[in-house]
């Protein structure tokens, strides 16, 4: 019997006399790769938190032994000295410093106060080596792409000297490429001896990572099984404790008219003037449709959609409703002739954080809960109920501030906002990204509703199972021109993956 | 009993304005009790028409800060509008006509001037407003070679020295009832009504706002345009309090204003705040610059104190926000 590197045994913590925790053990053995995966608030970041010293050891129950000892952690600094190193979704390092001092961030080798730089970058690189990264380890780090920096993340990690390396969603913000890369860099650390856990929403990475796969579900252990005996969906199945028939809701609706077409989009790069991210691009909409737009990251989609909606401007390019042509010169023209946009980040350009969750609703339909400028706020309160049951957000009242809900029921509040504006044209950037499973299958079916009743959705998403669940048709973008078009069914992941990366 | 006492430690400590009322009853009582003279009549009306002249531009701030801007150019308009009421009416145009004029041209000017660098050339406010702040200054003590406008006729003098009831014990300063008057609509526009919900919108996310078709721009433009006129009008009332228009009144009056919306509970990162505080946080340091030459506490370090009560109540306002997390 091998033993396990990492236990946690029977770990319980409450906020508050609201448990998050509920007797949950794991284990991690020697060259292994764990995956923890749950819905949001199953209890994968406060179990994360727990064995990073995030929590100090008098504010929770149960042991952590490592290698045979327990231990008690007060402070992040104890896990490392354990040999613990977390990689946060968020990627918190300096732009502005050079990758050699992120890796070397906060302890700095030096010598009675002289910094022997020669002698970092050369360590540096030792680092970024084993991380496969290609890049001077004197570039700052703001010159790196997203996948550059989690790249230098793991450096750093790695640099301290790991037994355990815990990933909390790394690939959020990485393209499909780049995240084939860190997998392998994953494997090969695996083998070389360091245990890594896994933690994140999406399945196929999970069967394709993990050696065993720990379920957790409100706050409690639901199993942990080998890879080989379980499949997506049993694992979906214990996450969310009802049988998911079919992921993808998709409902076969009769597709109209042609409702929306876009002639010779062409957008400048928004960080090289003389480079056009979206060029000479035609493509067209119909009543009921949902189109998907496939592409990495960089190839375009977010411009094209963004730049329709006049939130960026466009060198040049027609959008066409209903056969006339549109005006659009800002978002206010766009929503009045009833195009929406939800775009990528909501967070950043999606709602409103001091707002409650009834003013994010109805933000950009003011007329609609107002007369003579004067607010109507019963009228209002009854527009954000109406959306909060019909839409299902979960939330405590209308005035519960927006902050206060989970990251699902943020998206659905912003779809909220824009089906008040009631709009013929949905243009939906990654609506599914961050958000929990359960979430993601009520955003599938809002949007199957709303193509049934004839709204002609554009739909963009860099997992391409669901687009390849729920699109009626494909364009593949890439260096901003349209490479391929598919029909529903006629395209697999591996069709439109390779239009997107091979030009 | 103690987890009653915590309980409702933390139902004060959630109030918005908890940062302000605390320091404000402590004070009170601490004066009163040093004084004999601060909880006259007399003195509170004092204190309360000197908070209206303060309050009345710290409404325009308010709304400024909230939608996510700042002014510091406010003292100088401040000057600028009682001399320019000033000598319109020392040239014979009616009282009603120069105070209009006056406030509309003033305003106007330097809110589009501060609103122009700010939101067309992208200016940080902070910069744009401090090099408004000195040209304001500059032209006004430029022109009148640092002269004030005197005499003003008296039926002007009236407006800042008089009050209703006269002589009674509830005298209530003209000043008073008008600031009075501007909050109370200040306060109902804020709440009630879109304009009120664009700002807190502008503040709260400017490009969530822009993507939902709110002309973020203009509304931020009319913010400005609307501190600078109610600067220049409490500066029309300081003239005719004090009889005469000065071209250096006004030193350190944004900073006035701007503790006073602070203190309030109105956030400095915006979306959020209320009239009400700024109130509060405009009588409070009213109240205790009042309170502290009761006492006899040398101008000379009043500023000092002002300083410590100022940093004392952001920090209770900082502590309630972290604890409402």
């Amino acid at each position: 019997m091998v033993k396990p590197v990492l236990e946690m045994k029977n770990v319980s913590k409450n906020f508050g006399g609201v448990a998050a925790l509920k007797d949950v053990s794991i284990d991690l053995m020697a060259n292994e790769i764990l995956a923890i995966v749950g819905e949001n608030g199953a209890g994968k970041s406060t179990l994360m938190k727990i064995l990073s010293g995030s929590y100090h050891h008098a504010t929770y129950d149960g042991t952590i032994i490592i290698n045979g000892s327990p231990q008690k952690f007060a402070s992040p600094t104890d896990a490392e000295k354990a040999g613990i190193e977390m990689i946060y979704q968020e990627i918190s390092m300096h732009l502005d410093m050079s990758i050699a001092e992120n890796i070397f961030l906060g302890r700095i080798p030096s010598t009675a106060g002289l910094v022997n730089w020669k002698d970092i970058f050369r360590r540096a690189k030792t680092f970024t080596d084993m991380v496969g990264l290609d890049v001077p380890v004197k570039e700052s780090l703001r010159n790196c792409s997203t996948s550059q920096q989690q790249m230098v993340a793991i450096a750093r990690a790695l640099s301290r000297n790991p037994r355990i390396l815990v990933l909390d969603e790394p690939t959020s913000a990485l393209t499909e490429r780049e995240v084939d890369l860190l997998f392998e860099k994953l494997i090969m650390l695996k083998n070389s001896g360091i245990s890594c856990i896994y933690i994140t929403h999406k399945m196929k990475e999970v069967m394709y990572l993990a050696d065993r796969i720990t379920v957790l579900r409100d706050g409690q252990f639901v199993s942990t099984r080998l890879k080989s005996e379980t499949t997506i969906t049993k694992t979906i199945e214990e996450m969310v404790n009802r049988k998911i028939t079919n992921m993808y809701p998709k409902r076969a609706v009769p597709i109209g008219e042609e409702v929306f077409r876009v002639e010779n989009l062409t957008v400048v790069h928004p960080q090289a003037a003389n480079k056009l991210i979206v060029e000479d691009l035609n493509f067209s909409v119909r009543a009921g449709e949902i189109l998907g737009l496939v592409g990495l990251v960089g190839a375009g989609r977010s411009e094209t959609v963004n730049a329709i909606f006049g939130a960026i401007t466009k060198k040049s390019g027609r959008v066409y409703l209903d056969g006339k042509e549109l005006t659009i010169r800002k978002p206010k023209n766009a929503i009045k002739s009833g195009i929406a946009l939800l775009t990528e980040d909501r967070k950043r350009d999606g709602f409103i954080s001091c707002m409650s969750v009834a003013e994010n609703c109805t933000i950009a339909s003011l007329d609609q809960v107002s007369r003579n400028f004067l607010l109507d706020e019963s009228g209002e309160k009854t527009i954000a109920l109406d959306y909060i049951h019909k839409i299902n957000i979960k939330v405590a009242g209308e005035k519960a501030n927006i902050m206060s809900l989970s990251g699902g029921n943020q998206q659905k509040v912003v779809l909220a906002k824009w089906l008040l504006t009631n709009p013929k044209v949905l243009l939906l950037d990654e609506p599914t990204r961050g958000i929990d499973v359960g979430a993601k299958a009520q955003i599938y079916e809002m949007m199957c509703d709303l193509a049934a009743q004839g709204k002609a959705i554009v739909f963009i998403s860099s997992e391409l199972p669901e687009l390849i669940g729920m699109c009626d048709r494909f364009i593949v973008l890439g260096g901003g021109k349209i490479r391929a078009e598919f029909a529903r069914g006629e395209a697999d992941e591996e069709t439109l993956l390779h239009y997107a990366v091979v030009s | 009993m103690k987890k009653y006492l915590s309980n409702s430690f933390g139902a004060v400590m959630r109030v918005r304005e908890v940062g302000v009322i605390i320091p404000l009853l402590i004070a009170s009582i601490l004066f009163a009790a040093n004084s004999p003279v601060f909880l006259t009549s007399q003195n509170l009306m004092n204190i309360f028409r000197n908070t209206s002249f303060v309050f009345i531009t710290a409404i325009g701030m308010t709304y400024l800060i909230i939608s996510g801007a700042f002014d510091l150019s406010v003292g100088p308009v401040y000057a600028f509008g009682g001399v320019f009421a000033g000598l319109l009416m020392t040239n014979g145009v009616p009282i009603v006509l120069s105070i209009l004029i006056a406030t509309v041209v003033t305003g106007g000017f330097f809110g589009s001037i501060n609103g122009f660098f700010v939101q067309k050339i992208g200016l940080p406010p902070m910069l744009a407003t401090l090099a408004s702040m000195n040209i304001a200054r500059g032209v006004v003590t430029g022109v009148m070679k640092g002269m004030p406008v005197y005499p003003l006729p008296d039926a002007f003098a009236m407006i800042g020295q008089g009050s209703f009831f006269k002589g009674m014990s509830f005298e209530i300063p003209y000043v008073v009832a008008i600031a009075l008057f501007l909050g109370v609509i200040a306060a109902f526009v804020l709440k009630r009504t879109v304009y009120g919900r664009l700002i807190c919108a502008v503040g709260g996310n400017v490009e969530t706002a822009r993507l939902a078709g709110i002309p973020t721009k203009v509304i931020s433009f009319s913010v400005y345009i609307l501190i600078s006129m109610l600067a220049a009008f409490s500066g029309i009332l300081i003239a005719s309090r004090l009889g005469s228009a000065q071209p250096n009144v006004g030193v350190g009056y944004e900073m006035q204003t701007i503790a006073s919306v602070v203190i309030g509970g109105t956030s400095l990162v915006g979306g959020v705040g209320t009239i009400w505080g700024t109130f509060l946080g405009a009588l409070f340091m009213a109240a205790i610059s009042n309170g502290m030459t009761l006492v006899k506490v040398s101008p000379f370090w009043q500023q000092l104190v002002l300083g410590i009560v100022l940093l004392l109540a952001c920090s209770l306002d900082h502590l309630r926000s972290r604890l409402k997390k």
